[in-house]
């Protein structure tokens, strides 16, 4: 491992494919501790696979990443066969999925102990003391002993958010967080996600929610065919987009 | 608010009258089970001759078990009941109602079969004790299903070490088919989980050979698997004496985990991507997504399934006649052998009958229990309305 540098993500060239086609193209992205960066692009223009690749839930194929000094090698398998570093990589970084996907079978503190427990090798005692502290942070201290079909997609979300910071991760990923929820549910969700950005978190969000990448990115890339067709701070990115398709992009979403 | 009398005729029109042809139906099926339930219970009134029954419980109950050994039955009885208690305590909450239910079941018992013996009156209410208690215990103090499973796991050990000292080939009856149904559905369960994740294992090797071992088997008829088996043991293991029930269990282990294994597969199969990406997102190894994470899930959705496969070696259990044991229906054949018995066919029958679905029920019902039990923190169909 390296000495921890001011760079916690570090991609070099990056390509992916599936199948024949290529979904990420010569990809060169450097995120450093403390950033918040927002991916945005249309359907299909590789900003999930983009993130995905960070933790190992995708391999990439050529071209190198590194993510907060381990080296994830190309073609990396997701399971643990991927190795030591993968799983090292993994503790590192946390990740909030559009679908939630907390376990059904656990309580809500059962969702957020499992990992610290068994990764961390905390005691039951003190993730459990951990847990009802971010259940706190998030506003669900109350249902601790739920389970996650007794919750709204709201509050579902925000538990999923705790769980990843349960591990006390240096990156945290969020992938369309809050595009599976209902309208009115969406603000607690980037409450949330606002003050762990306040707090210093490095965060890269996928997300369609303009008002908030605006707000709250310090960084905005927009993603178009598997290429970071324009990046830059939000007020570069909304009010001067130097790129024709980003233009085309902004005003199709920003017109309703 | 309509009266209870006219929605009870409200709901007969709707549900058993709606159309001419409804109406045609439910009279020819009402017709059809009052003949056959008249019969039957004419038949077992005035014409059977139940005798052979009472007589022969011994047989039917234990086989050959010298009465020596009785106790150690009595003792596996005991064991078994609080296993059914235990695991019915995990799916019910203990009511009013059970309780006396159970007591009339006792009574019925007594009367039916015990008559003046007092041991034998007082090891049934013992085994009617263990089985309350367990379940009152269980459904009062809440363990995890995990401390259940440990306690199961436990008195099935103490089962047969206590049993096997009567001797391993004198097991017979009812007490042969239980015992033989409890220890291999244990270890179909485990194996059977095995198997399945070993079919979807990373490894090439293992998936191929679990794939070969549960398709082959899938395609045997299990008699035959379980005689070979039964002659395939001293070839493999000539010094080692395995005793008949144990090459019996090893066939019906072999044969049924492969079944199981195809069970937990579609529970796996049907769990959403997003919990295995999930947990990997968390950094947890392999075991522990497999174990923490996908295996309570899966085996929550295989269960019926699952239940179903035991309740197939319950009443596959029959078979083990080709490898020389005496299982409860083998014991009714051997007591119509005896030339005074040899015109009660249909009273030894009917009582296996009875006994059979008997079981069958309570299998059935245990497992309706534990299914909901699993099935907690789950939205079920019937809130989704």
């Amino acid at each position: 491992m390296t000495a921890p540098s001011n760079s916690i993500v570090e991609m070099i060239d990056l390509n992916k494919y599936f199948g024949t086609q290529l979904v990420l193209s010569g990809i060169n992205l450097t995120v450093t501790r403390g950033e918040v960066l927002v991916i945005i692009g249309g359907s299909g223009s590789g900003k999930s696979t983009l993130i995905r690749c960070i933790n190992g839930l995708e391999s990439h194929e050529g071209g190198s990443l590194i993510v907060d000094g381990y080296t994830m090698p190309p073609l990396t398998p997701p399971s643990a066969a991927g190795g030591k570093d993968l799983l090292r990589i993994r503790k590192r970084v946390g990740m909030v999925f559009q679908q939630f996907n907390l376990f059904p079978h656990k309580t809500v503190r059962d969702n957020l102990t499992l990992a610290p427990v068994r990764v961390h090798k905390r005691s039951p005692a003190a993730a459990n003391e951990a847990a009802t502290a971010l259940l706190a942070r998030v506003g669900l201290e109350a249902h601790a002993s739920k389970f996650p079909a007794q919750l709204s997609g709201g509050q579902q979300q925000r538990v999923a958010i705790a769980r990843a910071l349960a591990m006390e991760p240096e990156l945290m990923l969020f992938d369309e967080p809050t595009s599976a929820l209902d309208p009115e549910m969406v603000s607690e969700v980037l409450d949330v996600m606002r003050e762990l950005a306040a707090d210093g978190m490095t965060m890269i969000i996928v997300t369609h929610e303009m008002g908030f990448a605006r707000e709250v990115a310090d960084r905005i890339a927009y993603l178009d065919k598997g290429r970071i067709l324009e990046i830059g701070t939000p007020s570069e990115f909304f009010d001067a987009p130097k790129n024709n398709r980003t233009r085309t992009f902004l005003s199709s979403i920003l017109k309703h | 608010m309509r009266s209870p009398a006219l929605s009870i005729i409200f709901w007969a029109r709707r549900n058993l009258f709606a159309t001419p042809k409804d109406i045609a139906l439910t009279a020819l099926l009402v017709l059809l089970s009052f003949w056959a339930i008249s019969h039957v219970i004419y038949w077992a009134v005035f014409v059977a001759r139940w005798d052979v029954v009472s007589d022969s419980l011994r047989v039917f109950l234990v086989g050959t078990l010298p009465s020596t050994e009785f106790w150690r039955a009595w003792v596996a009885l005991l064991l078994v009941a609080s296993i059914v208690g235990s695991v019915s305590g995990l799916g019910f909450a203990i009511r009013p109602r059970h309780m006396v239910f159970g007591f009339l079941l006792l009574v019925f018992l007594t009367v039916t079969f015990v008559g003046n013996n007092l041991v034998a009156l007082a090891a049934l209410s013992g085994v009617m004790a263990s089985f309350a208690v367990s379940w009152v215990l269980v459904s009062r103090l809440a363990p995890s299903t995990a401390y259940v499973g440990l306690f199961v796991t436990g008195s099935l050990a103490l089962i047969v070490t206590i049993l096997a000292p009567a001797g391993m080939d004198r097991w017979g009856g009812l007490l042969l088919s239980l015992i033989f149904t409890l220890v291999s559905s244990f270890f179909i369960l485990v194996f059977g989980v095995i198997l399945a994740f070993g079919r979807r294992s990373s490894n090439l090797a293992l998936r191929l050979f679990c794939i070969m071992y549960i398709e082959s088997m899938r395609s045997l008829p299990l008699i035959l698997i379980v005689y070979w088996i039964w002659i395939a043991g001293p070839l493999f293991l000539p010094t080692w004496n395995v005793a008949t029930v144990t090459r019996g269990i090893a066939g019906f282990v072999v044969y049924f985990s492969a079944v199981a294994a195809e069970s937990v597969r579609g529970g796996l199969q049907g769990l959403p991507k997003g919990q295995l990406e999930a947990a990997r997102s968390l950094g947890l190894g392999e075991f522990d997504i497999n174990y923490h994470v996908l295996l309570p899930q899966a085996l929550r959705a295989s269960l019926p399934a699952l239940m179903g496969n035991i309740l197939d070696v319950f009443n596959f259990v029959p078979v083990v006649f080709v490898v020389g044991l005496a299982d409860f229906l083998r014991t009714g054949e051997m007591v119509l052998a005896s030339p005074s018995y040899s015109n009660r066919t249909y009273e030894v029958y009917a009582f296996m009958l009875a006994t059979y679905f008997v079981i069958g029920s309570v299998l059935t019902i245990v497992a309706r229990g534990l299914e909901h039990h699993l099935a907690k923190g789950s939205r079920r169909l019937s809130e989704l309305d």
